[in-house]
């Protein structure tokens, strides 16, 4: 214990969650440090190393900026965690719940009889001045009065040692998913240290969730719908509303996703609409209407507003909820607490002034520099202003800024937080935080999660703790008082479980995804395996004739990627290395292309972010890794190293579609994907084959060879015709064989397979697609090849090159037939224009 | 969704008011919102090219009350709002602030400080600043849109009704004093001699401005007058976002025109025609 503790020096100045002021180790952090040592400084780095490599595949990120996918950084996590005594924690707990209530008093008297502003309790511009109250949810009337069904409250440590409420969230409340995933990885990673110090478990935390959003249903019935709506891949916190849609088992929508209809909201799936009962939103108030909220936001669902009014859906948080996180209201919550609740409050706040008071206004200007200046009203993306730091003209800026509009600032003490130990190479160092709790409503009361999500500075001397400013985060353990009882989210008896193999809730939006997915993937498969043709001619050693069919190769890669050839490449036998080198590389990783591999990668992953609640764990690092692996190589320039990465790319690429097959159920979803797949192999291969065959000369049975490799059919011709490769056999092999898992026809038979199913979909039938689909498989495994392989007068195959054109026209039609069918239920939306302001 | 249905007021007696929309919406519900106006919600669920809506209403208008002035201060009004208690007060001062239709400028506070003479009631500042408005402005149908931005109607002096509201609203709010965005209808009088033009009455929009003192004044920028007999007011709010006639979403592609119609007809002449068609 001592070689970990020893050199751990305390921030002077500060309270320290560890060390009490007799310099020893507080009891409550006790076992677990001595757990932590008997480790040692080596493995516990090891450890962690692993832990941190799991969050990257894992593909845990919070997007900082909110407008960049780039932006997207790993989460940060300490591994040591943060300790609370039990008993502390007892009493932090009937805080937060009495918080809760008075938040959702406060939330009710506003949208209701306003009678805190008719006894001029509180300053009626609070809330008549505030965005935040939103006057066309006034009639929601939520269940059993409970605008809130979750709540997330920040709270920091005084000097003192007190908890003090920083921050009440209210309308999105995140990070209760990133404090489960955290202790996951933790638990993980240090096994017999979580056993040992008997933790409390978060998952009855969800489990409670997940019971009051049944019991939020209006309609009383066994499995009501209930769907989690995130604003989509840009949130800083798409991670969490992913993760927490898998592990609840509710699907993850988007506001296009859901319309309304007689006052009633439906999930448009691919087998029509579905009613949805319950809505778990993650996404602004004024984001989820346009209709009667935000008239410019698009992610919202007209009419969603109404559909509350008329009870037919329950919203949780209620709308208008976000009133209640207003930073102004923080100083007048104590006193509303005994007005309201007539109880004392049991949780500090953080000293708050409101400069809308004269008062508070001149007291706050007088002793600027000791505060943090604060907008009063949320919404606004200004960050806190630390006066103390200020130029003297800005500080003259600021103070009239103050008295220009005093109602729109806050004034928080400024103090030191506390600080906890986190593992800082190799040696525990002090960092600043802070811890967000979590509350849940339930029928009969509130229940707190026991533990939540620690927050860490980045440096010693930074009080500033946040996400977006590079922090870190930590776990929370709470030791139980007793023993642990053992909660899972899965149902322990088998009998009661209704059996289900349907994907009723199964989007259209997210089929779309998922068979762009697919056509992605195999884009990027052709792509690698054409590339790795062309690299094993370009650096293997070459025949004594060079290698004569480099050059049509290059020109069919440019032709893939919408690129012109370079003339002059290859002036047989010589190849200009350099500029063939600088070609391929601009082919495979210039970001402007939109065909070419880079993108398709890219592509890739990006869809796979948004459909994450879909696809498998294993699934997605296989998509982070081919997105790596690539990056990895882009400042290569030697042409053996980028070959080895498309060796690793067609090694990835064939696990992925391997995962595919064996791991997802043969549902839809997974035929929506495989299309995607299958199509797209295709055209490309028909695309390719128009280009390296029908204008053969004399060098063709290289050209034939490199086709075959192409499209990895080599052996399986070799071991047919043990013969040099003739036109006729490898076109038999490439389009008509459908044993050929390669050829054309077996894409075609596999596709046909997936319409056949999918028309059992209810209410679709016989359809347009399955016709066409069934005569494209006919026209191919029927049609003579033998009548098309002649070479006319200028040496071309016309026939050839009519009938493959004639095969990608007739797959594109019915790609699109599949698309008008199944995935184009996203429509347009206009607002109407509304001329009828007035004309005179 | 509609904001169409006149309210009803002591001066403005409705007795009958219908909206009927075609194609048949699967819902059509009414209801009042925070500021006490008619709603009427509808879903139109089949295809169509054309949707009509029609609003009819049975109005007996009686004469305003004739404004009392002065009234209090303009400079002590904001101050008096923020202790009020009462509904009304409340709801008055709910008016002083900015709104996401209405920005508080500088620009239109210092256009408003001319009006605010020491010693003016709320009232005198916003009849002598309408007077102005109607001066320096020019009325101008294509100079703007809906969405026109205030500073920029301050900048070119051109508009329409909805313009000079939202104007003469942030010009008001700007120096303390309340004040709400109204729409309606407005009735037009033709040339001496000449018959009523049918669908030649206009919507229309003007403000309301409160006096603790003399309640609220309706006044009219465009016109430069009070509004009388020939206005019927139909929603407030804090700006035109608050009170827009028709609102909604379209799904499916391709453009679309909105063109509207008023009949304000008096009864004598609705029984005349009656008679005449018989």
């Amino acid at each position: 214990m001592d070689s970990l503790i020893s050199q751990y020096l305390p921030i002077p100045g500060t309270y320290s969650e560890m060390i009490n002021p007799e310099g020893s180790v507080r009891s409550h952090w006790e076992p677990m440090i001595k757990q932590l040592s008997a480790h040692g400084a080596a493995s516990i780095s090891n450890r962690w190393n692993h832990a941190r490599r799991a969050i990257r595949q894992n593909g845990i990120t919070y997007n900082v900026s909110g407008n960049e996918s780039d932006s997207r950084r790993p989460w940060e996590l300490d591994p040591v965690p943060m300790m609370i005594a039990p008993d502390e924690w007892e009493h932090i707990s009937e805080g937060l719940i009495q918080r809760m209530h008075l938040l959702n008093a406060v939330l009710a008297d506003s949208y209701g009889e306003q009678t805190l502003l008719k006894k001029g309790v509180l300053p009626s511009e609070l809330i008549l001045a505030n965005k935040a109250f939103l006057r066309s949810c006034c009639p929601i009337k939520p269940p059993d009065g409970q605008y809130l069904t979750m709540l997330a409250v920040d709270l920091a440590r005084a000097p003192n040692g007190e908890m003090r409420v920083v921050k009440d969230r209210t309308q999105t409340p995140s990070g209760a998913g990133y404090a489960l995933e955290n202790r996951l990885i933790v638990s993980r990673s240090f096994p017999t240290m979580y056993r040992d110090c008997k933790i409390k478990r978060l998952a009855g935390f969800f489990s409670t969730l997940c019971d009051r959003l049944m019991e939020l249903s209006p309609r009383k019935k066994d499995k009501p719908r209930i769907v989690i709506l995130t604003p989509g891949i840009l949130s800083e916190s798409y991670f969490e509303h992913a993760y927490l849609a898998r592990y609840l088992g509710f699907p993850l929508v988007q506001g296009n996703d859901l319309t309304v209809r007689d006052n009633q909201v439906f999930l448009k799936t691919l087998g029509g609409l579905r009613q949805v009962d319950v809505i778990l939103r993650r996404q602004n108030d004024s984001d989820c209407d346009p209709l009667e909220l935000d008239p410019s936001s698009m992610l919202g669902i007209p009419g969603l507003v109404q559909a509350a009014i008329s009870g037919e859906v329950v919203i949780a948080n209620s709308l208008g909820s976000g009133l209640a996180e207003t930073p102004a209201l923080l100083p007048f919550y104590p006193m509303l607490c005994r007005h309201l609740l007539k109880e004392e409050p049991k949780l500090w706040t953080v000293p708050t002034w409101w400069c809308g008071q004269n008062m508070e206004m001149n007291q706050v200007i007088e002793n600027l520099d000791d505060y943090v200046i604060k907008r009063a009203f949320a919404g606004s993306q200004e960050r806190p202003i630390f006066p103390k730091w200020l130029l003297p003209e800005q500080r003259e800026e600021l103070i009239n800024s103050i008295q220009d509009d005093p109602k729109r600032y806050i004034a928080q003490e400024n103090t030191a937080l506390s600080a906890a130990p986190c593992w800082v190479e190799g040696q525990l160092v002090p960092r600043h935080s802070m811890i967000r709790a979590f509350v849940v409503a339930t029928s009969d009361g509130w229940k707190v999660m026991p533990g939540g999500l620690g927050r860490t500075s980045s440096q010693t001397d930074s009080t500033v703790v946040s996400m977006e400013r590079g922090g870190g985060s930590k776990d929370i353990w709470i030791p139980a008082k007793d023993e642990i009882k053992k909660i899972s989210l899965l149902p322990t008896s088998g009998n009661d479980v209704e059996l289900s193999r349907g994907e009723d809730n199964l989007s259209s939006r997210v089929a779309d995804n998922l068979f762009w997915l697919g056509r992605y993937i195999q884009r990027a498969e052709l792509q690698t395996r054409m590339l790795r043709t062309i690299l094993r001619r370009l650096t293997e050693e070459t025949l004594p004739d060079g290698t004569p069919e480099l050059t049509e190769l290059l020109r069919t890669l440019g032709v893939m990627n919408d690129l012109p050839s370079e003339d002059g490449l290859i002036e047989r036998p010589v190849v200009d290395m350099d500029r063939t080198r600088a070609f391929i590389c601009h082919i495979i990783f210039d970001e402007g292309q939109s065909n070419n591999l880079y993108a398709a990668l890219k592509n890739a992953k990006k869809i796979g972010a948004t459909v994450r609640d879909r696809i498998s764990m294993d699934t997605w690092r296989i998509l982070d890794r081919l997105d790596t692996e690539l990056q990895g190589a882009a400042s290569e320039d030697d042409l053996t190293d980028i070959a080895d990465m498309l060796d690793n790319l067609i090694v990835l690429l064939s696990a992925f579609s391997g995962l595919g097959f064996e791991s997802m159920t043969h549902g839809y979803a997974w035929r929506f994907m495989d299309m995607g797949f299958r199509l797209e192999r295709a055209v490309m291969s028909a695309m390719v084959m128009k280009e390296l065959l029908t204008s053969p000369d004399q060098y063709e049975t290289p050209v034939l060879d490199a086709m075959l490799e192409i499209n990895s059919s080599l052996i399986t011709y070799r071991t047919r015709y043990q013969s040099t490769v003739a036109i006729l056999p490898l076109l038999d092999l490439l389009i008509a064989d459908h044993t050929n898992p390669r050829s054309i026809a077996f894409q075609l038979e596999l596709i046909n397979e997936h319409i056949r199913e999918l028309s059992h979909l209810p209410r679709l039938g016989q359809l347009t697609e399955q016709i066409q689909s069934e005569e494209l498989v006919r026209f191919v495994e029927d049609f003579n090849l033998s009548m098309i392989t002649g070479i006319d007068a200028v040496g071309n195959r016309p026939n050839l090159s009519e009938y493959l054109q004639r095969v990608i026209d007739m797959v594109q039609d019915l790609s699109v037939l599949i698309n008008d069918r199944y995935l184009s239920h996203v429509q347009p939306t206009h607002n109407l224009s509304s001329l009828l302001g007035g004309k005179v | 969704m509609f904001r169409l249905m006149p309210r009803e007021l002591p001066w403005q007696i409705v007795q009958e008011s219908t909206l009927t929309v075609f194609p048949e919406p699967s819902v059509l519900s009414e209801r009042i919102d925070y500021f006490g106006n008619n709603v009427v919600f509808c879903d139109i669920e089949q295809k169509h090219e054309v949707m009509h809506v029609l609003m009819e209403s049975v109005i007996d208008i009686r004469p305003r009350p004739v404004p009392v002035l002065p009234g209090m201060s303009w400079d002590a009004v904001c101050e008096r709002l923020r202790g009020a208690k009462t509904s009304e007060g409340l709801d008055a001062f709910q008016f002083c602030f900015a709104s996401p239709g209405v920005p508080l400028l500088p620009e239109s506070k210092a256009y408003c400080i001319p009006s605010c003479k020491p010693g003016l009631s709320a009232h005198q500042v916003a009849i002598h600043l309408m007077q102005r408005i109607h001066t320096d402005f020019t009325f101008d149908s294509a100079a703007t849109t809906v969405s026109t931005p205030v500073k920029e109607v301050l900048k070119n002096r051109r508009g329409v009704c909805q313009d000079f509201a939202h104007l003469m609203i942030s010009c008001l709010r700007s120096v303390g004093i309340p004040a709400r965005y109204i729409s309606g209808y407005i009735q037009t009088t033709p040339p001496p001699g000449r018959a009523r033009l049918e669908g030649a009455d206009a919507s229309h929009a003007w403000i309301g401005v409160y006096c603790p003192v003399n309640g609220w004044l309706d006044l009219d920028p465009t016109n430069n007058k009070m509004a009388d007999e020939q206005f019927i007011t139909v929603a407030w709010g804090r700006d035109y976002q608050d009170v827009s006639p028709v609102t909604g979403v379209m799904f499916g592609g391709g453009k679309h025109q909105v063109r509207a119609e008023v009949d304000m007809i008096p009864e004598t002449e609705l029984q005349q025609a009656q008679q005449q068609q018989q």
